[in-house]
């Protein structure tokens, strides 16, 4: 299980929403600015919930903000 | 930031108990002076920062989230395990005083409500440390 590594698009996502800061996204998705730092660094793995509002937020499907790799 | 705060105060009382705890040493008219000069400087120390947190703290923002609460619960946990095992072994040495006539580390009733008072007061501390050690981890 730990060979697995969920990674994310968020920074990138953010930049190509016209330049989102970590705030905005934070607000919008009902989490402090320090967790969505946190999953930037992928040092926090979100609940599935707060997954599906961050893609929701940039309007795309749950597999092009997180990515499970080996 | 309120994890250090709490922490900090919770090793000042665990310090002044163990002062009350052990018992005044000889020369405590020299020592009591500067324990309470130290106990005030880091009452009004936490004080401060609590209040200088509350001014900053931006109302728009999310005050707790699912990390937050995760990194509590772990606290909690850690805390919870430490309780436990000290109590189990508290009451061990009880029935090993009585039952065996062992003569334990914890004797007499004075001494027990000390170590009952040490045990809530470092589970506390385990409570804290554990939060700031995952914070720091997962990044603030």
């Amino acid at each position: 299980m730990s060979n697995f590594k969920i990674e994310n698009n968020i920074r990138t996502l953010r930049f190509h929403s016209g330049e989102m800061t970590q705030a905005e996204l934070a607000k919008r998705v009902g989490v402090t600015r320090q967790t969505i730092n946190a999953l930037e660094a992928n040092k926090y793995n979100p609940s599935l919930e707060l997954a599906f509002r961050i893609a929701d937020v940039f309007d795309v499907g749950l597999e092009e903000v997180f990515t499970y790799e080996k | 930031m309120y994890a250090w705060t709490s922490l900090l105060s919770s090793i000042s009382v665990v310090v002044i108990y163990t002062v009350y705890a052990i018992g005044l040493p000889e020369n405590w008219a020299e020592v009591e002076s500067q324990l309470a000069s130290i106990f005030i400087k880091v009452f009004l120390f936490v004080l401060v920062i609590e209040i200088a947190l509350e001014i900053l703290k931006n109302k728009n923002e999310v005050e707790k989230d699912e990390r937050d609460e995760m990194v509590a619960g772990k606290g909690y946990r850690n805390a919870y395990h430490f309780l436990m095992v000290s109590v189990v072994f508290v009451l061990f040495q009880m029935i090993m005083e009585n039952i065996l006539g062992f003569q334990s580390l914890v004797y007499g009733s004075v001494s027990l409500v000390h170590v009952l008072i040490y045990v809530v007061l470092l589970a506390s501390i385990i409570n804290r440390g554990t939060q700031i050690f995952f914070y720091r981890r997962i990044g603030f």
